[in-house]
């Protein structure tokens, strides 16, 4: 379970000017369940979500993240979470097998598990033609399975997923999206940033829309499309000009 | 804990051995491009001068000068140990040697007064000293200035060996006593031409007095001649003979011509003088009042080549230490972030403190090698490419010992330049910042570097607590092979010190988000 409360990020510019990334944000996402933080460029998503990870400190508010917060226990929050940021790069120079033996033993893994939770991994994400192969040499989708599959390689309880399919052709974002329901059926909490309106009317249980560092909707997709139309695009635009919530 | 570090310092090793760059200054810089650039370019230079040496000079004269110049070269000839030997035993032999009355075939490529150059005679002296081996052995003997050497057809075998011993000792006068003297090959004063200057020439004091001061002035310009020689007796018979060489300093071969002249000069100077003293019964000590005692010094010919070269390095270990750690440096921490890696890595489970004593260890290890190569490899190419000469005089002989002191002195700098480079990569935005802060440090370096040139500077327990200056000073006495295993811990100490408080300061930026996403 992931649940943030009246969380706060604030930088200073250049110019020693206040900057609010995020602010007074607060949302609860289950397990068994996928929720969407949508927002447009900009909005604090990605600070929201790395704050939730313990990249980042908040200013004032609190991450609670499989019942450990995260500024007093951030390595029980970090061996509980799969974090999946936008634009992540990989080691060029490894295969993704060795990418993956990598970070599981980071996680403690013993060598035969990490082997076999990459043959399971490798099969799910259809990695089986270029595990061996130096990750500079794979294409953007092999190289976003290759993450997502270095995310989950410690079965953790929370998955945050920052634009997984960005970018990835309709083939391996089906196979991303087809992932994300397993992980839901599996019980896993899922906290998912996109920018895809239909991903969010496919995957997510409940969602809030982020603008300018505020929350200005939360709830579910059927109370969205209530609110501001049924087409989720209009509505996603229509509750952007929502008061703060 | 450790088995982070293991783990974070295994993924780097491998993912920098399968980095070209990294191996090409890891290992092929110090162990190919270092020995090759440094030894080549000695051998260029030696080979450079020893061409010099052996090209022939052109100088013009008059014959009265010539002939006076001759004289003065052959009197310091005679005065020397083995020209007294071969005036004793053959006079033709020694008016052969310095060109008076030479044979036919060597009167054509020497003309006139030839001094010893090792190099240019080597072949030829040798060739003589054969010749007259052959000839002595044979029983034969020979018109060497018109004088039999080696007795006649029944020449007994006490001749015979004199005529080798000679034969051996006029290949040594040539390849050794003289060395550096060169030849000389005069043409008469009529050769030079008139001459007319051009419009920009400036006919300097010297030659504006001089009758044939144009003729000279453009003959050197022209590089037809190397010299213009005059030798002006003095008055009486101890009167002062003055030598006067025109010549162009800017030419080489000019200078080198100012260069033969003027040591013959000063070498036959110091032959009449001897002569005077002796026919005045002078004694030994009105000519030499003091005398420095050689042989005295108790250190070994190769202890005092090892101490010289120890000073080179300092150079070599923190040079190569750097170059081994540069690239891996920046690639483990800007690299990282430049290419979104670092996030993800500080979001595993490993501690700030685990990641940045891996990849620490990991820049040690390469630098550490790269110290140890270099140093093994210039070693090995010291031995292999120096000239043959140049090992025989030094006669370094390097034991297990003092090579496992050289390889312990690479500790300290590895150790602390790993520390550094980490911590300044970290801190750089991207790959091409760390380069502009790294770019700077080997001239900085080259400040600690030095402190073991400093003359009287010697090892301390508070020097031994200057990280880079504590490892210049040791070398020294490293090739000496009596490291100072007390100063060695403290160098150690304080390099490991300097590298924990970087590592310390990695942690720090680490746990900085304005380092850590910095821009």
């Amino acid at each position: 379970m992931i649940e943030v409360r009246e969380l706060s990020k604030t930088y200073r510019d250049r110019r020693k000017a206040l900057l609010h990334a995020v602010e007074g944000a607060s949302f609860r996402c289950e397990p068994g369940r996928v929720f969407g933080l949508i927002g447009p460029n900009g909005a604090g998503k990605t600070t929201a979500l790395r704050i939730i990870s313990t990249a980042l400190r908040p200013t004032s508010g609190h991450a609670v993240v499989a019942g450990f917060d995260t500024q007093r226990e951030p390595a029980r929050v970090r061996a509980s979470i799969g974090f999946l940021t936008a634009n992540v790069g990989l080691y060029g120079r490894l295969t993704p097998r060795e990418v993956l033996r990598f970070f599981g033993e980071l996680h403690g893994m013993s060598r035969p598990d990490i082997a076999s939770r990459t043959s399971e991994l490798s099969r799910a994400f259809q990695m089986d033609d270029f595990l061996d192969r130096a990750c500079d040499k794979l294409s953007l989708g092999m190289r976003q399975k290759t993450n997502i599959a270095r995310s989950l390689i410690h079965s953790p309880p929370v998955i945050i997923l920052d634009e997984p399919t960005a970018g990835l052709d309709v083939l391996t974002s089906r196979g991303i999206v087809e992932f994300i329901r397993e992980s839901r059926a599996e019980g896993k909490t899922v906290l998912l940033s996109t920018h895809i309106m239909s991903e969010v009317e496919r995957l997510c249980d409940g969602l809030a829309i982020i603008h300018e560092g505020r929350i200005r909707f939360r709830g579910t997709v059927e109370e969205l499309k209530q609110r501001h139309g049924a087409d989720l695009e209009d509505a996603f635009v229509g509750a952007l000009g929502d008061e703060p919530c | 804990m450790l088995r982070n570090i293991w783990t974070i310092y295994r993924k780097e090793l491998i993912d920098t051995l399968r980095d070209r760059k990294t191996l090409i200054f890891m290992l092929l810089l110090p162990t190919v491009l270092a020995p090759a650039l440094m030894f080549g370019l000695s051998n260029f230079a030696i080979s450079f001068v020893k061409k010099q040496a052996t090209q022939e000079v052109i100088i013009a004269a008059s014959a009265e000068a010539r002939d006076r110049y001759v004289a003065l070269a052959h009197r310091q000839f005679l005065e020397s140990s083995l020209g007294k030997t071969l005036k004793m035993s053959r006079t033709g032999v020694v008016s052969f040697l310095i060109g008076k009355s030479a044979s036919n075939d060597l009167e054509e490529q020497v003309p006139a007064a030839i001094f010893g150059d090792a190099v240019a005679y080597r072949d030829w002296t040798t060739g003589l000293a054969r010749r007259m081996e052959d000839m002595a052995r044979e029983g034969k003997g020979s018109d060497f200035g018109g004088k039999a050497l080696g007795g006649a057809a029944n020449a007994s075998p006490a001749d015979t060996e004199l005529a080798k011993s000679m034969a051996q000792g006029v290949a040594d006068f040539y390849t050794v006593s003289l060395r550096g003297v060169g030849l000389v090959r005069f043409v008469g004063e009529e050769e030079i031409g008139d001459g007319v200057l051009q419009e920009d020439d400036v006919l300097p004091e010297s030659l504006v007095v001089h009758e044939r001061g144009t003729a000279i002035y453009t003959a050197l310009k022209a590089r037809r001649i190397h010299g213009y020689l005059e030798v002006v007796p003095g008055g009486g018979s101890e009167a002062t003979t003055t030598i006067r060489l025109f010549h162009d300093e800017t030419i080489p071969l000019s200078r080198e011509a100012s260069s033969r002249v003027e040591k013959v000069g000063r070498l036959a100077g110091e032959a009449i003088v001897a002569e005077r003293a002796r026919e005045r019964k002078l004694p030994a000590g009105f000519l030499e009042p003091v005398r420095m005692e050689r042989g005295t010094n108790i250190a070994s010919q190769s202890q005092v080549a090892l101490s010289a070269l120890g000073g080179m390095i300092p150079y070599l270990v923190l040079t190569f230490a750097f170059l081994g750690g540069l690239y891996p440096a920046i690639d483990l921490g800007a690299g990282e972030k430049e290419r979104n890696t670092l996030e993800t890595l500080l979001l595993s489970p490993a501690t700030r403190t685990e990641i940045a004593l891996g990849k620490f260890l990991l820049i040690f290890t390469t630098s550490m090698s790269a110290a140890l190569l270099g140093i093994a490899s210039m070693a090995v190419s010291f031995l292999r490419l120096m000239p043959d000469f140049v090992l025989e005089r030094l006669d370094i002989r390097i034991d297990i010992y003092t090579a496992l002191c050289a390889g312990a002195l690479a500790i300290p700098p590895a150790a602390a330049f790993a520390g550094l480079l980490l911590a300044i990569s970290i801190y750089a935005r991207t790959f091409k910042e760390a380069q502009s802060y790294l770019s700077p440090l080997p001239i900085v370096m080259v400040l600690p570097a030095s402190a073991g040139l400093i003359p009287g500077l010697e090892i301390n327990a508070g020097l031994a607590m200057v990280p880079l200056v504590n490892v210049s000073l040791l070398s020294r006495d490293v090739l000496k092979g009596d490291l100072h295993w007390g100063y060695y811990s403290l160098t150690v100490l304080s390099c490991l010190l300097f590298a924990a408080a970087c590592v310390a300061l990695c942690v720090f930026m680490f746990k900085r988000e304005s380092v850590v996403f910095r821009g």
